[in-house]
């Protein structure tokens, strides 16, 4: 389910997910699968391409995207997939 | 995971006004601990994404930049020391044994780097002379003296490690004594 916003990351559907409350509710992917490595890396690679875009920094950091990041690689900072 | 969480936050920290909020919910703090992880798994054989260490770095630079980062640096981890060259390549070790190697396995394939460049760093817990010698430099605020700090770093790492170290070092016949 993730994954099908994850290889789609044009400008256009940036805005698009963002517009639809994306950027809340992969946050709110987050916190209800913390423990989940997994999940945990396919929202921040979200976020990461969210991110690349100037104006969508200042929403995930409103919507505690930051927290957010941040938490998760503290958790899960040892672990890597590639 | 972390690859994904690394390159989130330095495209985040790209804006200066999110710095704050990235310092605060210690932004710096994990991304020093998942640095060092990924350095000792380096120096261990088990090199693991190289995208990691990229990434971290260009967190660490945009957040050093600014001024108020560098302030809160010195509380939370005295023991670090953190090189940033003019090309702003990033080189950082917790002083102790394996981070040594690993500081100096960095400077080998970095060949931009050198101490002339500005040291931006902060140091130590086990050199009072060090901690010292910071301040005098912070609050002279002159680049020779900044130079004679980045200098002066070989002298307190070796002092405490078996290895040698690059550069000119003023103090290295006294290091090996």
């Amino acid at each position: 389910m993730v994954h099908s916003y994850y290889f789609f990351a044009t400008d256009t559907n940036k805005l698009l997910i963002v517009s639809e409350h994306g950027i809340v509710v992969i946050l709110e992917i987050m916190r209800r699968h913390r423990i989940s490595a997994e999940v945990q890396e396919c929202c921040c690679g979200l976020l990461r391409n969210l991110s690349t875009k100037d104006a969508l920094r200042t929403l995930i950091a409103e919507e505690n995207g930051i927290e957010g990041i941040i938490s998760a690689l503290n958790l899960h900072y040892s672990t890597s997939y590639y | 995971m972390a690859e994904e969480a690394s390159a989130a936050l330095s495209n985040l920290s790209e804006s200066s006004d999110l710095h704050l909020k990235i310092i605060l919910a210690n932004g710096i703090q994990t991304a020093i601990k998942t640095l060092t992880y990924y350095e000792e798994t380096l120096i261990e054989g088990r090199e693991r994404s190289p995208e990691i260490h990229t990434y971290t770095s260009d967190f660490l630079v945009h957040l050093l930049s600014n001024s108020m980062s560098m302030e809160c640096l010195p509380l939370t981890f005295p023991n670090l020391v953190i090189l940033v060259s003019e090309q702003n390549d990033l080189m950082l070790g917790i002083v102790n044994t394996n981070s040594v190697r690993s500081l100096m396995k960095l400077q080998k394939n970095t060949t931009k780097l050198s101490l002339k460049h500005v040291c931006k760093l902060v140091l130590a817990e086990f050199q009072d002379e060090c901690v010292s010698l910071y301040k005098q430099v912070k609050e002279s605020n002159e680049e020779s003296s900044m130079i004679k700090f980045a200098m002066s770093l070989p002298y307190f790492v070796t002092k405490t490690s078996k290895f040698s170290f690059y550069g000119n070092n003023p103090h290295r016949k006294k290091s090996n004594m």
